[in-house]
């Protein structure tokens, strides 16, 4: 056995042996650590992308998909519905702002969230900011302020708002060109809607 | 008995795999931007030293020298993923922040770098000590520069407020600010070993 | 008593402290219409960068143990061009960080006077520009002693407005929203003139470096085809002549050679018109020195004067 390592085809065959079972304990490990894992992992995407739209159509117990698949029906217990949700999306000044909205049958916008931003640091990332209220040492001292989480001071302005009224929505100075961007997307969003519901009418 | 001692604490402060071997800068400069992530990155990096480190010394009677780079990084990459699927499924936060950066830790020069040079020379226990010292010693380094740069570049600690009136000189919390904090800690280190 | 090197022994009456004073009085035409423009306010901010640049080299020269040369002028020059790259509005310790990363980083991490790669001014600008973009880049105007927030004619013209909102004359004299020292072309024609007088700089670094932003602005920053740009309002605006003949020309961070000056004259002048015209910054004059401050060497090489004799 041994002097068949020793040739030059046999040392060949010999790394070939320990790639390969080193490659073969690596794929088996993994295999299972990723059937292990992998069921929770889908779980946190869905309660993720569930979760923004519990969070900007309060109310709703259930969501149906749309005909076009473009928004969701959320539906009370009753089966009523409450209101709509709808994903949008604009070109911020460095990413690609990607937003979830809820508005109530009225088309009044009852909730407002930013998926995913890239923007600048310090300016465009402002459009997500959120105005605190404690500081550590409160939290070391045990002192908390109000805990819930609040909504970045910049989105409140949309809420209660409809397609008309998002004029009034100020924009941020320094931080302009992300702003208006999540302003434009909202204004597309609702206008899509408006002629999807429309036409399933 | 005494040696295996020094095996563990070289790596914290004589052998500082960041501030005196200078190696696994890209993680270090990319995603010391909070305490949180600084942690996440070295516990996971110390994790995957210490296995590899155990596993490679065992096997490395078997491993012919001419094939141990690709064996070492296929053991490395195994427990990188192991890492990135357990982080994914339990802290998807933390994983969102650090990104491209976990699987990234296959190529980190400690990991590899330690596999060379000492766990496919020396025995388990004194590699098992030596990837805890060298983990303990990047991850020690890593979360004070993450710790200075949240509190510059972000006014926080923990993703909690220092002072709700601070503000914060951003350019800490971009990459020039980790070559600087970085920069600063490796002349604070040179001084230091001069007196 | 008797010290031996190498031929040549050139001497000069020159010293840096004469030069960078006069550097330094030259600046001081474009200080009194900051003063004049913006108020008070802007001479707070020149008095808190100049002492911070001079305390703080100061201070390190004193911890390093090193030649204390903190009052030979440059440490002066580098804060009151810091204060001149600032809005009226910056909150003085800002301003007071900026000039203390200046020399700190920018100058005496390298060793002191004559060292430095980069322009420490503009080390500091660029310090500032990303620690505090919102403070940064609001701009104000002084109307009846108290500050407005305004946008400056170079932001108008990014923002896609119609025809800036300023005329020659007012950009000329300076009396519009912009950085303190930036905005009087006159003044600091004045100051450039006292240079040129003195031999401190030459003509090749400025000239080459405006007529490159006047052509490529004229060229392609028209809105109706080529050659339709408005290159004259290009020039007088923004930092251009506050760069081109103050920051440009600085001895240490410039090419030595005359071909290598002018080279790096067009380099300024296509980076800026390029950062003006497609790029996400209105103004672009302190990045691209700082660009081309990195090129210094190379440039210098590449331009060398050649041995008598040598091949090329």
């Amino acid at each position: 056995m041994r002097r068949v390592f020793e040739s030059r085809k046999g040392e060949l065959l010999y790394f070939v042996l320990v790639l390969g079972l080193v490659c073969l304990v690596s794929a088996g490990l993994l295999s299972f650590v990723y059937a292990k894992t992998q069921p929770l992992v889908e779980a946190q995407k869905a309660k993720a992308a569930n979760s923004a739209m519990y969070y900007v159509l309060p109310g709703a117990e259930s969501f149906e998909r749309s005909k076009e698949g473009d928004f969701y029906i959320g539906k009370d217990k009753q089966g009523r519905i409450v209101g709509y949700t709808f994903e949008t999306n604009e070109k911020g000044y460095s990413s690609e702002i990607v937003l979830m909205v809820g508005v109530d049958k009225d088309g009044k916008i009852t909730g407002i969230k930013v998926l995913s931003q890239n923007e600048t640091p310090g300016l465009g990332t402002r459009i997500v900011e959120v105005k605190a209220d404690s500081t550590i040492w409160d939290k070391i001292k045990g002192k908390e302020g109000e805990n819930a989480p609040r909504m970045p001071w910049f989105l409140e302005q949309f809420l209660g708002k409809d397609r008309m009224s998002l004029v009034e929505v100020k924009t941020i100075s320094g931080a302009t060109i992300s702003s208006s961007a999540v302003v434009r997307a909202v204004k597309k969003g609702l206008e899509k809607l408006e002629k999807e519901l429309l036409q399933e009418k | 008995m005494k040696s295996l001692v020094a095996e563990f604490y070289k790596g914290i402060f004589k052998e500082n795999p960041i501030l005196v071997l200078a190696l696994g800068l890209c993680p270090t400069l990319a995603v010391s931007t909070s305490l949180q992530n600084a942690l996440g990155m070295g516990l996971s990096a110390t994790f995957v030293l210490i296995c590899s480190n155990i596993l490679i010394s065992m096997f490395k009677r078997f491993i012919p020298s001419r094939v141990r780079i690709p064996s070492y990084i296929v053991i490395i990459a195994t427990f990188v993923t192991i890492v990135e699927l357990v982080m994914e499924a339990y802290l998807p936060s933390l994983y969102k922040q650090l990104g491209i950066f976990v699987p990234l830790i296959v190529v980190n020069c400690i990991i590899l770098g330690r596999a060379e040079a000492f766990a496919s020379k020396n025995g388990v226990f004194a590699s098992f000590l030596d990837g805890l010292g060298m983990g303990i010693g990047f991850t020690f380094t890593l979360s004070i520069i993450g710790l200075i740069r949240e509190v510059l570049g972000a006014g926080k600690i923990w993703g909690y407020p220092v002072s709700l009136d601070f503000v914060p000189v951003l350019v800490f919390a971009l990459p020039p600010g980790a070559l600087l904090v970085l920069g600063l800690m490796l002349a604070i280190k040179q001084a230091g070993d001069k007196r | 008593m008797f010290v031996m090197s190498s031929s040549p022994h050139i001497r000069d009456r020159e010293t840096i402290p004469t030069i960078m004073w006069w550097v330094f009085i030259s600046l001081l035409p474009a200080a009194g219409v900051a003063v004049w423009v913006f108020g008070i306010r802007a001479l707070y901010l020149m008095l808190s960068c100049v002492g911070a640049a001079v305390a703080t080299e100061f201070i390190i020269q004193y911890l390093t143990k090193r030649k204390i040369t903190a009052l030979d002028g440059s440490a002066a020059v580098t804060g009151l061009l810091l204060a001149f790259n600032v809005s009226a509005g910056l909150p003085l310790w800002m301003a007071i960080l900026g000039s203390v990363f200046a020399i700190a980083v920018g100058k005496q991490v390298f060793g002191g006077i004559g060292r430095n790669i980069f322009n420490p001014a503009l080390v500091g600008r660029a310090f500032l520009m990303a620690s505090f973009p919102a403070a940064m880049t609001r701009f104000f105007i002084n109307q009846n002693g108290a500050l407005v927030s305004q946008a400056t004619p170079l932001n108008i013209l990014k923002e896609g407005s119609a025809a800036p909102l300023v005329g020659y004359k007012t950009l000329f004299i300076g009396n519009y929203p912009g950085c303190i020292g930036e905005t009087s072309v006159l003044a600091l024609l004045i100051g450039a003139m006292i240079l040129l007088w003195r031999g401190y700089i030459s003509l090749r670094i400025p000239l080459s470096y405006i007529v490159t932003v006047a052509l490529m602005t004229w060229v392609f920053g028209g809105s109706n085809g080529l050659f339709s740009g408005d290159w004259l309002f290009h020039i007088l605006s923004g930092g251009l002549m506050l760069g081109a003949w103050f920051m440009a020309t600085d001895m240490v961070t410039s090419p030595i050679t005359r071909k290598g000056q002018i080279a790096f004259g067009i380099g300024c002048g296509l980076i800026t018109s390029i950062i003006r015209l497609w790029g996400g910054y209105p103004e672009g004059v302190s990045y691209s020195i700082l660009m081309m401050n990195a090129l210094v060497p190379y440039l210098d090489n590449i331009f060398k004067p050649r041995k008598l004799g040598e091949r090329r």
